[in-house]
């Protein structure tokens, strides 16, 4: 009958939340939604992903094992608040994070006396490597475009606007890299800002399709054109608290660990790696990894015909 | 014309009553109507209100008394209804809820052996006697009552402080545990705030607004008004601040308090400045220029719960919190215009009166009771005062005596602005805005039509989870044209802006606290536990007040709670008093029920009563009779028709005139049977020549002696005494008797009674109303005894046939058999046991075991039951027979369980009726007796050993199973049914035993 203490000496945490939290102390979150694979706390503006796997960890999260996830959404509702206090001792380089739930009608303590760190900030990779990786190729047979959201007839029609717009400007957008130019932004303005928010779910397609194409605008240090026209229209176009959360890591450098994974496969050139990597990002949500995936095709098409 | 019915104990607790007394209010054709257990204060309210009748007069603390002013008395019948549906409403919500109810503390603790929490909600009176009961449970104590007194405040909360329990309260209208909502609550959200406070509005206030900040409470302790007393020194306070501090999921203290005693003060800051925790402190009537140290201090409640929310969020603490006020004054009110307070929260309340005086620069005056300001025509008034809900029910229950003050603060000219607070959460109205709405809005309209200028200003309490519509609420008041502040302080300072005043609040800094700190004490472990744990919670009174606990994830027990003794507050001191001396009176209880227990009642023989009771073998003419002493005139037709019927039998009457002559010429002799070693069923009448079977207590020797029983119909026993019945008395005499002593005599130890009846329990008997299975054993055990005697055929014969016809014959034996073991019991003179109850028709008498042949009566109540046809309650004779012999033994009545069939006398019907009343028997019984093992009570043993002080605590009295005798002499029985024994008996018994223990009674 009292309160409940849990102990979880297995937890994983983004580098990224990581300096959130040393910069922070002790934070005031809620639960923000609860799904099967983890639930999200909100904090101010953004969003903190506890998730389970670390190889599945979030660039804006936690991960736990499974049975200890489970253990700790039983016990939250959406709206609990959570306080999460920080104790990092310098001389072992350890960080202990613990959450007080505010659960009723026992409050639930979780502990997490060592958590480690991930490095989840975004690696760089020449094009020269990805082309060798063949990822293009790995891609185009993993079939990403027929399991992403871009294949409802809706979507298909906004995506073809936006290759248009960009063909429409041939000459002057021929890839990404190209956006900065006054020509190329006016066109791409209105393309990029159609695609914020479009489709259903927590994630839209259209989000996760320019945040494969951001993303591997900044693997290959493509310049940072296409973010920093996606920042300017997400100040007139919402979407949703998860995607907001997801653009905002990545405009900050980071991203989810099984990207890091993708990109170590195309440094070393292990291509049974990177099909693996592949499969489990398609495996996000219910479109959303294929419409990333979408996004880092039609940026990698790009650059070649570009 | 005054119109009442008064239904006998059946208790019900004030706030049903109170909403019942509404309901009934709004019924076609009543003038005025209220509801109310009849105490002698309630009365008292009832002569106030003019609605006292003789039936009220006549009522006692355990009766309902429904009283309606009516020009059409068939409109009762619709009230009796309305209270009827109410109540079986009540019931049947309360199995809905799934929560499950007992009535004493024996059984709360019981079925919830982890309770940690008791919340009181039962009158004042009685509330410290429970709350000590509670905490020597180990229990901590939520009183919701009030009307406690200031020593027994201190006395209580040391003892629980000393035991490491937290008493919160009295008083304590609100509270949260664990961030469930107890008593008169909002749903706040969960969080990372303490909050210690005096309870009521306050808490509520702060939590609401801290719930709207988007903060949340995890904990909100009340401690009751006068805990920052100099006699109670903060202890309620102190102990849940420390546990607090200790308490990990709690980051922010909150602390409210009515205005202290300052050294209580001083104590208090030097405790909240000594803790780790940030502090948030508001003492109502301050007016802080700075924060001190760790502890935050706020001058409103709005403010409190903005610097614990930003504290709560780990923000700094702003130097301002007073926001402006938005609204636009054009036009301050012109000078001579007045605010008139009317709220239903006590702490908004002392808030209006601290800010209006402290804008104003006027003089914080009370005046008159019922005003917590009451100056130059502003008046502040706190409506759940008991000046105002005398007898009605509180405020933010009722709109009524919100509306009928709004009209007479309109009556004043002076009025400019009015002040209105609806407090939603549990325990509130459901719909307190709308219905103050209509009355507001036509005094508006009103004002506007006459060129008045008026406002109605007013706050919400309330969040948006509570269980009425926050928004709805703020709506409402809206639509009616009061101008909604989002909070108490903001009403406030709107008016005051209206009055051309705007309240100033300077900036505060922080100053450091320069006294010494302490070191904080340790926490109670068991507080922490309350802390840290799920609330389980045993809830005496207001029953409504489990839905919020176990809503919200709680465990609740409703404990329906009736005061002891009736409320008689004389038998209440006397039964403490004796609970002080508890462990040597159960030791002296347990001898006599030792006594019964080992009893060895057989039967022996059968006799001539002249040849065993000396006193019938004088020559002079003595008629034993049933019950406590009785004159012959004093004796109801049935018994007079008996003594007459014995006469005749005897011969000392010729006819029936020459009886009556010479009775009036008190020629005959009564005495009880009782009184000789005997019993008697019904009239009891016993002579010379009736003959008696003798069963005797193997254990000492001790005997019993019973008439035996005529069968039904015309007998004598229930006043007949025609020739049949004459002639009936003389074969018994000369054939039954005879036959059946000579059959007992062979056997050579008689026969074991304690197997016979066993037996028969087992086969359906209680041995009251139902004696047909142990009649059939007793037939079988005598009969082949009969068969061997050396007498005529016929006489064999017509005995067997008369025992086979008789199913009630066995009723005898068994009186005989409780006879014989009161009265081995009878001679260990100690104790509080029932030892004897009979009837004479007049009186109901008990003897208990410490007083040996004293008798305790009280006039008899008439049976009530089932009749043969032709006959009905109005031809009932009252209680009559020393047959309650049975039940003080422990069947009967009291083993109603054994025979279901029995409860269908009186109305009800099978087996969970009368385990029902088993049960209710079981709660005045001292144990159970093996013995006589009832198979449909899962071989419980029948109850054993009424102790006259469960009777008197619980007004609980045994149940007789009985025939009915018709009212006048010779028409003999005309139904059967049961009695309860008069509660009066027990009560004269019980201070009489207080006495013999040199216990002082006052008188």
């Amino acid at each position: 009958m009292n309160n409940h203490s849990l102990t979880f000496e297995k937890a994983y945490i983004s580098s990224y939340v990581r300096q959130l939290i040393l910069q922070q102390g002790n934070i005031q979150v809620r639960v923000h939604s609860i799904f099967s694979n983890g639930f999200n706390l909100k904090y101010n503006q953004s969003l903190l992903f506890v998730g389970k796997h670390e190889e599945s960890l979030s660039a804006i999260g936690l991960a736990i094992n499974a049975a200890d996830l489970e253990l700790i959404q039983s016990a939250l509702s959406v709206g609990d608040p959570i306080k999460i206090s920080s104790f990092f001792s310098s001389s072992e380089e350890k960080l202990s994070l613990t959450f007080t739930c505010y659960t009723r009608p026992l409050v639930t303590t979780a502990i997490f006396p060592s958590i480690q760190s991930m490095d989840l900030s975004i690696p760089q990779v020449t094009n020269e490597q990805i082309r060798k990786s063949g990822l293009l190729q790995l891609l185009e047979e993993a079939d990403v475009w027929a399991q992403s959201g871009f294949a409802s007839s809706q979507l298909n029609l906004m995506y073809d606007n936006f290759i248009s717009l960009i063909r429409k400007g041939s000459g002057a957008v021929s890839t990404t890299s190209d956006i900065g130019t006054d020509t190329g932004s006016l066109v791409f303005e209105k393309a990029v800002s159609s695609l914020i928010g479009a489709g259903v779910g927590l994630t839209p397609s259209g989000d996760d399709f320019l945040q494969g194409m951001i993303l591997f605008e900044a693997i290959t240090g493509s310049g940072t054109s296409l973010k920093n026209l996606v920042q300017q229209q997400l100040q007139h176009r919402s979407t949703t608290d998860v995607s907001l959360a997801y653009y905002e890591a990545l405009f900050d450098g980071y991203v989810n660990a099984q990207w890091i994974k993708l990109c170590t496969a195309i440094l070393t050139e292990n291509e049974q790696q990177l099909v693996e990597a592949i499969k489990k990002i398609q495996a996000y949500g219910a479109t959303s990894g294929n419409d990333s995936l979408v996004g880092v095709l039609t940026f990698l098409k790009q650059q070649t015909t570009g | 014309m005054l119109h009442s019915v008064i239904q006998k104990n059946n208790y019900q607790d004030s706030i049903n009553l109170m909403l019942l007394t509404n309901s009934i209010n709004k019924l076609d054709g009543v003038k005025q109507g209220q509801v109310m257990m009849a105490t002698d204060a309630n009365k008292d309210i009832l002569k106030a209100a003019g609605l006292f009748t003789d039936e009220v007069q006549g009522a006692g603390a355990n009766d309902m008394a429904i009283v309606i002013e009516s020009d059409n008395a068939e409109v009762l019948d619709t009230v009796i209804e309305e209270v009827k549906d109410f109540l079986s409403n009540l019931a049947s919500n309360k199995k809905e809820g799934g929560v499950s109810s007992v009535d004493n503390w024996n059984d709360a603790l019981d079925v919830m052996p982890d309770a940690n929490l008791a919340l009181f909600s039962i009158p004042g009176i009685y509330a410290a006697g429970e709350i000590e009961k509670a905490l020597d449970s180990g229990l901590h104590v939520f009183s919701f009552s009030d009307n406690v007194s200031l020593e027994d405040e201190v006395r209580l909360k040391q003892k629980a402080h000393e035991k490491g329990l937290l008493l919160m309260g009295p008083d304590c209208g609100t509270g949260v545990l664990s961030s469930i909502p107890l008593a008169f609550t909002n749903v706040t959200n969960p969080g990372n705030i303490g909050i210690v406070a005096a309870s009521g509005t306050g808490i509520q206030e702060a939590t609401t607004i801290i719930d709207r900040l988007g903060g949340g409470v995890v904990h909100a302790i009340g401690t009751g008004g006068r805990d920052l007393k100099e006699d109670v020194q903060a202890r309620t306070m102190i102990d849940a601040v420390v546990a607090l501090e200790q308490h990990a999921p709690t980051d922010v203290i909150l602390v409210i308090s009515k205005p202290p005693a300052k050294k209580v003060r001083d104590n208090v800051m030097q405790l909240l400045q000594s803790l780790s925790k940030p502090v948030v402190a508001l003492f109502l009537g301050e007016k802080p220029e700075a924060h001190v140290g760790n502890v935050s201090l706020a001058y409103t409640l709005e403010e409190a719960a903005k610097i614990a929310v930003d504290l709560a969020n780990g923000d700094e603490t702003k130097a301002n919190y007073n926001e402006p006020i938005e609204f636009v004054v054009d036009q301050a009110l012109p000078e001579g215009k007045t605010v008139k307070g009317l709220y239903s929260g006590g702490t908004l309340a002392s808030e209006a009166a601290t800010l209006i005086s402290d804008a104003l620069g006027l003089a914080n005056v009370k005046g008159e009771e019922g005003y917590i300001l009451n100056t130059q025509g502003f008046q502040v008034m706190d409506l759940g005062d008991d000046v105002y809900t005398q007898g009605k029910p509180h405020p933010m229950i009722d709109p009524e005596v919100r509306v009928n003050k709004l009209k007479e603060v309109l009556k004043d000219q002076t009025t400019g602005i009015i002040l209105v607070d609806v407090v939603l959460g549990y325990g509130a109205h459901a719909d307190m805005a709308g219905a103050l709405a209509p009355s507001i809005k036509a005094a508006l309209d009103e004002a506007k039509a006459t060129g008045r200028q008026l406002y109605v200003i007013g706050s919400v309490v309330g969040t948006e989870s509570d269980p009425q519509n926050y928004a709805q609420a703020v709506q409402t008041l809206k639509d009616a044209g009061v101008i909604v502040e989002s909070s108490n302080a903001r009403a406030i300072r709107l008016a005051l802006k209206l009055m051309g005043h705007e309240l100033q609040v300077a900036d505060k800094g922080r100053v450091e606290y320069t006294d010494a700190k302490i070191a904080v004490p340790a926490p109670s472990e068991k507080v922490l536990e309350l802390l840290n744990s799920v609330p389980r919670v045993i809830n005496i009174g207001i029953s409504s007040f489990t839905e919020s606990i176990t809503n919200f994830g709680g465990k609740a027990l409703q404990f329906n709670w009736r005061p002891k003794a009736g409320g008689n507050q004389k038998l209440i001191r006397i039964l403490n008093e004796l609970e002080k001396r508890e462990e040597e009176i159960n030791a002296a209880n347990d001898k006599i029920v030792g006594r019964y227990l080992e009893s060895q009642p057989f039967l022996v023989d059968a006799r001539l009563a002249k040849e065993v009771i000396p006193e019938l073998n004088t020559g002079e003419k003595v008629v034993l009779h049933a019950g406590p002493p009785i004159k012959y005139e004093n004796m109801t037709g049935p018994m007079q028709g008996s003594v007459i019927g014995a006469m005749l039998f005897e011969g000392w009457a010729a006819d029936q005139a020459d009886a009556r002559r010479q009775l009036e010429n008190n020629e005959v002799k009564f005495i009880p049977c009782h009184h000789v070693g005997a019993v008697g069923p019904m009239g009891g009448i016993t002579t010379a020549n009736f003959p008696v079977f003798i069963v005797e207590n193997k254990t000492d020797g001790t005997t019993g002696y019973c008439i035996m029983n005529e069968g039904i119909g015309e007998v004598l026993r229930f006043g007949a005494n025609n020739e049949n019945v004459i002639n009936r008395l003389k074969w018994m005499r000369d054939v039954l008797g005879p036959v059946l002593g000579q059959a007992l005599r062979t056997f050579e130890e008689g026969l074991n009674l304690n197997v016979m009846i066993a037996r028969a329990i087992g086969m359906g008997d209680e041995f009251h109303q139902r004696n047909i299975a142990a009649s059939l054993v007793f037939l079988k055990e005598i009969t082949p005894a009969i068969t061997t005697l050396d007498i005529d055929q016929q006489s064999k014969a017509d005995v067997i046939q008369f025992l086979a016809n008789t199913d009630q014959f066995f009723l005898n034996i068994m009186m005989a058999t409780g006879k014989a073991m009161v009265d081995y019991a009878r001679k260990v003179k100690e104790g509080c046991v029932v030892t004897t109850m009979a009837r004479n028709g007049e009186n109901f008498g008990v003897r208990i075991s410490a007083l040996g042949d004293e008798w305790f009566t009280g006039p008899v109540n008439t049976p009530d039951g089932l009749y043969f046809t032709g006959y009905s309650a109005e031809l009932a004779n009252p209680d009559i027979g020393d047959s309650a012999i049975t039940e003080t033994v422990g069947v009967g009545g009291m083993a109603m369980i054994a025979a279901p069939g029995v409860t269908r006398f009186v109305g009800l019907s099978g087996l969970d009726d009368a385990q029902k009343i088993s049960e209710e028997m079981q709660r005045i019984s001292i144990t159970n007796n093996p013995t006589w093992a009832i198979p449909n009570w899962n071989f419980k043993g029948a109850t054993l050993g009424i102790d006259i002080r469960k009777v008197v605590e619980t007004g609980i009295t045994p149940i007789i199973n009985t025939g009915i005798a018709h009212k006048e002499a010779g028409v003999g029985q005309i139904g059967a049914g049961t009695v309860r024994a008069p509660l009066v008996c027990f009560e004269k018994a019980l201070v009489a035993y207080a006495k013999s223990l040199g216990i002082q009674v006052e008188e």
